[in-house]
């Protein structure tokens, strides 16, 4: 997985991009629950039929390469920034159009966003706990990486006119996302479903195409990763005590485990997005990105912070409040709360996301040079030979 | 066409590889003979049949060097190319494969295995004939001494009704095949003067502007190789007889015979004298689709394992049909040519070992493994389990193995003659396909019954299908060079 976020080479990026997939079926599939191979076939079918059409981009692209002065067909991702590639507005059937969204859908796919994230679920839920925290944390990232690392410097003018599509699709994932965890009696799959929510706001970001958006986008990623990396974690933690994922199952935890409460509640609110945890700072930049580029998708948008909370603390009024019940007074003389490995692990996270809640300039330091360069890629309309490769060390 | 009939010592000494096949073949038969028709220790045999092989691997390995050029000998009917050296090499180790796995198998291996041997090598001198053929009449003859070793060969075998059937079937078929393909040869014959190859595509273009017979007879020679690759609807025989062969027979046809016929296939049609016939290229496109499709589809809903590889085979060959149009249209061609010379490399490692996987599980006569059988496999036999995932996953053409790269510079010939909607076919196939192939290895890894158990006793094999994986893996993480020597092999393919 590490090499496809540093291969400069396309084909090599194809190989690391597919190559992920099958430590994860396996990972899945064999340590997973009861209904892992149906999630796993899923989840290896999805990606694959997404990735394939990336795989015929990829070799289109490699021979419009050859009309660059040298005329040598080349893998080179640098080479494939100083390609202009031919666009006609308004149509569909052109070659950048048509590249676009051979790429677009692959990375979709991994994302997910809203039509293609029935994956997801499946695979999240009968992930083992590893798996999950792989998959939200990494795996998903991949998706995210390629739009901005391949679709959006690659094929500029057709990301700006189709922008619009993800735009929708992103808002339409954050609602969809929303509701759909709401009803979930699991809470595993509550945390699956918040992740299509997440994602969503990663994808209008992007597609927001300014400063702030991408920069959103791009913390929203990172945030991403830790505080549902560390839902997922805790998820894992108390099933492996209670044996028990459903919320109806659970009530007055609270007081049977402080410590685990503590620590679920404040991942919780970073992952709602309250003000001093990271989530904040992700999902205010999206929003106010959104807003400069489309008023109509950011008023959507905010519907989805406020679902977001719902959910959120209706799981948490559910299993944490209230009368102890089920499996709780089952397990309870066994000790529910964190054990030391368990507080260790989950104490870094914690600490990043109050320090990426109430420090981000450090970050958008680092992030700010090749954000400005995608930026001025998109407005100038012009690509410019060096890729951003090296920006990140600016 | 020269009517002189010259012929030197060099013209001997390019075709040795197919004579020391034959005189390998010969060994072990007239050792048996002179002591009486008593069989003699399988080990010998087949020590005598390896050195005739390795002779012949030597023999074309000393042509390497000169591969750039083309030579023609026994008055222009074989030509000596880069390519014939490549195939030459690449039967010659797929014999030496399906020698090794049928000494332990139990219907081959045993009363009657000089005889087998015998016909396996003079099976695989038809082959390089037919892969070295320049004249049509002496590639009819190389598919001809080819399909009567295999029709008996498969016959031979002591499984009592299906192999039988399956000798039956593919006599019958490949008959018709034969036919066809005579039949071709004769219109092109009548139309053009001559049955060279290199002859009549000169003037290929001009006949088929003045009338419809000389594609006719174009079209009926396609159709005689279209057979023998298995392209749907030409296809109906393999399943049954990919099935009813013995295994490692299976894996010797679907490699070794696939291979030279594509190679025939693309000798014939790569002069790029089809660029002007828009129709029939069409209608090859459609046929490679509906291979693909078809192959692909009804591998789905098998539950023989054989079974399942016969039709994936098939599927394949679509693949390569694929790269076969890309190097029949004009332009720099060598690209397509390539693909296919390359999947075929690749096809047959993996094809081979999946088909050696099989073997292992066949523990008496006439045993037929479902897939059911390899439930709970991982936990029983760690290794074969991790080798045939690795075949299956390059079959589906994952990264990095073999399979992939196979498949990638199939779309990529495909991509670069403009052959967009055959690429997103395939591409589509591909994903059907990994549907199928994941399924075995669900049921190894992710089941907790547990099915059959693997014969112990078949040492070789087992070495010969891990040695089988690690090209795979070699092969595919190694692409570049390999690319480059068959790169340099076709070359001298104009």
């Amino acid at each position: 997985m590490l090499g496809t976020f540093l291969s400069m080479n396309a084909v090599l990026f194809y190989t690391f991009f597919e190559g992920s997939l099958i430590p994860m079926y396996f990972m899945i599939g064999v340590w997973g629950g009861a209904r892992r191979i149906y999630a796993t076939v899923k989840f290896f079918i999805f990606t694959m039929a997404g990735s394939i059409f990336m795989l015929l981009g990829i070799i289109a692209l490699m021979y419009l390469t050859t009309t660059l002065p040298g005329g040598q067909m080349s893998s080179n991702i640098t080479d494939f920034y100083s390609l202009k590639i031919l666009f006609v507005a308004n149509e569909f059937f052109n070659t950048q159009t048509l590249i676009f969204f051979a790429f677009a859908l692959a990375f979709a796919i991994k994302v997910p966003i809203f039509p293609f994230h029935t994956w997801l679920p499946d695979a999240h839920v009968e992930a083992p706990t590893a798996g999950s925290v792989i998959l939200a944390g990494v795996l998903l990232k991949m998706g995210t990486y390629g739009f901005l690392r391949f679709v959006i410097p690659l094929f500029p003018e057709a990301a700006e006119q189709w922008s619009w599509i993800f735009m929708l699709v992103g808002a339409f994932g954050i609602i969809y996302g929303a509701l759909v965890a709401m009803v979930q009696p699991d809470m595993k799959k509550l945390v699956a479903y918040s992740s299509v929510s997440h994602m969503g706001y990663v994808m209008i970001g992007m597609f927001a195409m300014n400063v702030y958006g991408v920069t959103g986008a791009l913390y929203q990623m990172l945030n991403h990763g830790i505080s549902t990396g560390a839902l997922f974690l805790l998820v894992g933690m108390i099933y492996q005590k209670t044996h028990s994922r459903e919320i109806k199952d659970y009530g007055g935890l609270a007081s049977a485990a402080p410590l685990f409460t503590i620590a679920f509640i404040i991942v919780s609110l970073s992952s709602i997005a309250v003000p001093m945890t990271n989530g904040f700072v992700g999902e205010f930049l999206i929003l106010l990105g959104t807003f400069m580029a489309n008023k109509t998708i950011a008023y959507f948008s905010v519907v989805g912070v406020v679902l977001g909370a719902v959910y959120m603390l209706w799981m948490i009024k559910r299993v944490f409040f209230g009368e102890e019940k089920g499996v709780v007074l089952e397990h309870k003389k066994e000790g529910l709360d964190l054990s030391r490995r368990e507080a260790i692990i989950l104490i870094p996270l914690i600490i990043l996301i109050f320090w990426m809640g109430l420090i981000p300039n450090q970050y958008f330091h680092w992030s700010k040079a090749s954000v400005d360069h995608l930026i001025k890629n998109r407005t100038n309309y012009q690509l410019i030979e060096e890729g951003s490769a090296h920006a990140g060390s600016n | 066409m020269p009517a002189v009939i010259d012929f030197s010592i060099k013209d001997l000494i390019c075709a040795s590889p197919a004579i020391f096949l034959f005189l390998g073949s010969l060994l072990p038969l007239s050792l048996k003979t002179i002591r009486g028709n008593r069989e003699l220790n399988s080990m010998v045999s087949l020590m005598l049949a390896l050195f005739g092989i390795v002779c012949a691997l030597a023999a074309a390995g000393l042509f390497y060097e000169q591969q750039k050029t083309q030579f023609y000998a026994f008055s222009g009917a074989l030509v000596f190319d880069g390519v014939s050296v490549f195939s030459s090499m690449a039967i010659s180790i797929i014999t030496a494969v399906a020698a090794i796995m049928s000494r332990e198998y139990k219907a081959i291996g045993r009363e009657q295995y000089s005889e087998f041997l015998f016909l396996l090598l003079n099976c695989a001198a038809g082959m390089m004939i037919l892969s070295w053929a320049n004249d049509l009449i002496i590639t009819f003859i190389g598919i001809e001494i080819m399909s009567l070793c295999l029709y008996l060969i498969i016959a031979l075998s002591h499984e009592e009704r299906l192999s039988k059937e399956a000798a039956f079937k593919y006599f019958v078929l490949g008959g018709f095949a034969s036919a066809f393909f005579l039949y071709g040869v004769a219109l092109i014959y009548g139309i053009s003067g001559t049955t060279y190859i290199n002859a009549f595509m000169v003037v290929a273009e001009k006949l088929m502007s003045e009338g419809y017979l000389f594609i006719f007879g174009i079209a009926m020679v396609a159709i005689g190789f279209c057979f023998k690759i298995a392209v749907v609807p030409f296809h109906a025989w393999a399943p049954d007889v990919y099935e009813g062969a013995p295994t490692p027979v299976t894996g010797f046809m679907a490699t070794g015979v696939k291979l030279v016929t594509f190679v025939a296939f693309l000798r014939f049609i790569h002069g790029q004298f089809l660029t002007s016939e828009a129709t029939l290229i069409t209608i090859m496109q459609w046929l490679a689709v509906l291979t693909m499709c078809l192959g692909n589809i009804a591998a789905i809903v098998q539950n023989s394992l054989k079974r399942m590889l016969a039709y994936s085979s098939i599927a394949h060959g679509g693949y390569v049909m694929v790269g076969l149009i890309a190097a029949s249209i004009g332009g720099e061609s060598w690209r397509g040519d390539l693909s296919v010379i390359f999947y075929m490399v690749a096809y047959a490692v993996m094809t081979f070992g999946a088909f050696g996987v099989v073997c292992l599980f066949e523990k008496k006569i006439g045993d037929m493994i479902l897939i059911d059988d390899l439930k709970g496999l991982a936990r029983k036999d760690a290794t074969t389990a991790f080798v045939f995932t690795i075949f299956l996953l390059s079959l589906a053409g994952i990264p990095p193995l073999v399979g992939f790269f196979g498949k990638f510079f199939i779309f990529s010939a495909a991509i670069k003659q403009g052959l967009f909607w055959l690429a997103i076919w395939a591409a589509v196939n591909s994903v059907i396909s990994a549907y199928y192939y994941l399924r075995p290895i669900v049921y190894m890894y992710m089941k907790e019954e547990s099915g059959a158990d693997i014969d112990r006793t078949q040492e070789q094999t087992r070495g010969i299908v891990i040695i089988l994986a690690i090209l795979v893996v070699v092969l595919g993480v190694a692409a570049e060079p390999v690319y480059n020597h068959i790169k340099l092999a076709i070359s001298s393919l104009q």
